[in-house]
């Protein structure tokens, strides 16, 4: 008798840990969540630093995700592209990408906007180095450009007092400029209000 | 008493091998390392994230258990994620969850490292977690330097840092619907007349059962409908054909696939579009540096033929639609009614045409030429210009004569025009000498040439078989003929005029 009531006590609590668990509770389809989902393109690099277009992609998904965002992995988003866009994509990203495509991935997949960018300026001189972006963002609905904003960050850019805080490395610059200006700025134009 | 202990014993166990069930599996996939200048791939990071998650008790698939599935799948860009390559990680590794990682840097001299690591649901293709890392040496200024970093201490900061707020992630799905990828779509044509046969073949890879229709969405003569596809020549590729529709515009091709039975889903992915168009291309042909007059195009030493498509605006695709697949030229010489040239090449039309007529391997002579200019595009609608040119290369050269008479001589010069008028004449005669005896000088506006008769002393000139003559002579198209040291023609007086008319008597005066 005993036994069985234990059972029932189990699966009461195995049910509800599975119910309560934290991963379950972001996955929402509220219609507030109207600007939640989106994907981050790789940017376009005219600089000799090859590589970094697809960490700043990279740490920028990661912290829109840490941020409460919804983020399509950007390969997944790509492979909707018709063979003959993927190409035209590869050639010209920037002309590719039209209204009409916008609006048809954001059909397809849900997504609200698009992040993408360029990267103008990379070097690296002794210990100093130097950024130059320009980010922008694109909503899927009119497929319109609504956001974009130049930044322009350097070695110095994040020094505090003596020399911390001092960035002598591109890729720790790129990953301080993202997570202390760019997601900041997003945030007040990606406004997503969703119910928990 | 025991009996109790060994119940709760019993039920402590199940619950925990139950909720370790639950627990999601991870592929951790090889990271993208980018920090070399051609692109590689890091075992040893992943592996190493493997073995600690391990440890912690989560359920990890290594990098190099994936290997094997990713070469089945012909997948070496696995980077590049799509809802099959999801898929069959689910199917063979029963996984929830792949991990990608990408290192922007890392060396170990003095010790640096970029990483990026994100969770990617297998179901939907989102991230759920991630977590970037950038540590670089003067992340670990001590205080007056007395500590200093390895690469070893500070791979395991990376590493504690990564997982430091690692999710628990639960198995959360049941099973994932059947997916389809599309790798390549060829047309025959994207542009096509109307009533034309459209052949679509799309290469597509499928993960999950077989499905029960797959087919086109198209509109045609018929309207809007479904078209299946039938197997092509190799198990992945699909062949359909339809005729395009009469009316011009662009078609939308969507593909269809459904899956019946227990899973009763149809997926639509649109594939590419084509075009029906049926106007021909708007051609306009310019001769550049052309002169048009009385009605005729007068063209100087060089013909220059710039061709040149306008789009159509009745059309809607402009620009695309009229997209040229092939040209010829050919042209005519009216004088000698011949055909002197004629080619014709594919692809899209030149900037321009240059045909140097005065000099090179291919001199033209002054005349009337035809130039016919033809273009189809790419649906085959075709296109022919015809352009009238008058080529005058060479200005003309004067006639200078001298007549000699008992008593005096007679000089006439003469220069009348080569089609077009002049605008410059400079001519000087000089004897043995060199000593300039006369000189003619006209410039500025056109005229249509130049008759002068000059009554010479025979005292002053000694011989007449050794006079000549320097001139230059310039036409209204900028053709200059420069000539020096030309011998003047001397004929007997009874050729030429008898006496030195009233207008010569007033030049001498």
């Amino acid at each position: 008798m005993n036994f069985k009531i234990n059972w029932k006590i189990f699966l009461i609590l195995f049910f509800l840990s599975s119910c309560f668990s934290k991963r379950i509770s972001l996955i929402i389809n509220s219609p507030n969540n109207s600007f939640c989902e989106g994907t981050v393109f790789t940017f376009i690099n005219n600089t000799q630093k090859i590589g970094l277009e697809f960490l700043i992609r990279d740490v920028l998904t990661v912290e829109l995700s840490k941020n409460g965002y919804i983020l399509k992995d950007p390969s997944i988003v790509k492979s909707f592209f018709t063979p003959e866009e993927k190409i035209h994509y590869f050639e010209n990203p920037e002309i590719a990408l039209s209204p009409e495509l916008i609006q048809r991935l954001g059909s397809i997949l849900g997504l609200k906007w698009i992040i993408g960018g360029k990267i103008l300026k990379a070097e690296r001189i002794g210990d100093y180095v130097r950024i130059e972006l320009l980010v922008w963002v694109k909503e899927t609905k009119k497929g319109r450009l609504i956001w974009y904003s130049y930044y322009k960050r350097d070695s110095d850019s994040y020094r505090t007092i003596l020399h911390f805080g001092k960035t002598s490395d591109l890729y720790s610059l790129v990953d301080k400029m993202v997570k202390k200006d760019i997601i900041k700025d997003l945030k007040k134009v990606l406004i997503c209000e969703r119910k928990s | 008493m025991i009996k109790k202990w060994l119940k709760i014993l019993f039920f402590s166990i199940f619950f925990i091998l139950i909720f370790k069930i639950v627990y999601a599996q991870i592929v951790i996939f090889p990271f993208e390392d980018l920090s070399s200048s051609d692109y590689g791939i890091n075992f040893e990071i992943p592996e190493k994230i493997a073995k600690k998650l391990s440890k912690e008790g989560f359920q990890v698939v290594p990098p190099k258990e994936v290997i094997p599935l990713l070469i089945k799948l012909r997948k070496p860009n696995f980077f590049q994620l799509d809802f099959t390559l999801l898929r069959e990680v689910y199917k063979k590794f029963n996984a929830q969850y792949i991990l990608l990682g990408s290192i922007g840097n890392l060396q170990k001299e003095p010790p640096a490292i970029s990483m990026v690591v994100k969770l990617v649901d297998v179901s939907t293709g989102k991230i759920v977690w991630g977590k970037s890392v950038s540590f670089s040496s003067e992340n670990f200024i001590s205080f007056l330097g007395l500590k200093k970093t390895d690469y070893e201490s500070m791979m395991n900061k990376v590493h504690k840092t990564l997982l430091s707020n690692f999710k628990d992630p639960l198995a959360t799905i049941k099973k994932i619907a059947p997916t389809v990828d599309i790798q390549e779509v060829v047309f025959n044509s994207r542009y096509l007349q109307p009533g034309k046969t459209v052949e679509c073949i799309v290469r597509m890879v499928f993960s999950g059962p077989k499905p029960s229709f797959i087919g086109v969405e198209v509109e045609d003569n018929i309207g809007k409908r479904l078209i299946p596809l039938n197997k092509y020549t190799n198990k992945r590729s699909y062949i359909t054909f339809w005729k395009a529709p009469k009316k011009e515009g662009r078609y939308p091709v969507v593909l269809v696939v459904t899956w019946g039975n227990k899973w009763k889903i149809t997926k639509r992915i649109f594939i590419g579009r084509y075009y029906v168009d049926n106007t021909p291309p708007n051609l306009n042909l310019v001769i550049r540096g052309a002169k048009k007059k009385n009605g005729k195009v007068l063209v100087k030493d060089v013909l220059e033929i710039i061709p040149k498509v306008v789009g159509n605006s009745n059309s809607n695709f402009i620009g695309r639609g009229n997209g040229i697949s092939k040209w010829q030229i050919e042209i005519y010489s009216k004088d000698k009614n011949t055909l002197i040239l004629k080619e014709a090449y594919p692809g899209e039309l030149p900037k321009f045409l240059t045909w140097y007529a005065k000099g090179g391997m291919n001199i033209l002579p002054p005349g009337d030429y035809l130039i016919k200019f033809k273009v189809w595009d790419l649906a085959g609608n075709q296109n022919e210009v015809e352009k009238e040119i008058l080529l005058i290369t060479d200005p003309p050269t004067p006639q200078v004569v001298v007549y000699d008479g008992k008593e005096k001589n007679l000089m006439e010069i003469e220069i009348n025009k080569n089609f077009i008028p002049l605008v410059r004449v400079y001519l000087e005669i000089f004897n043995k000498n060199g000593k300039k005896i006369a000189e003619i000088k006209k410039e500025g506006a056109p005229f249509e040439g130049i008759k002068k008769e000059i009554i010479l002393d025979k005292n002053d000139i000694k011989s007449l078989n050794t006079l000549y003559y320097n001139a230059i002579i310039e036409d209204e198209l900028k053709n200059k003929k420069i000539l020096r040291r030309l011998p003047v023609i001397v004929k007997k007086a009874e050729e030429g005029p008898m006496r030195a008319t009233f207008k010569t008597w007033i030049d001498e005066f």
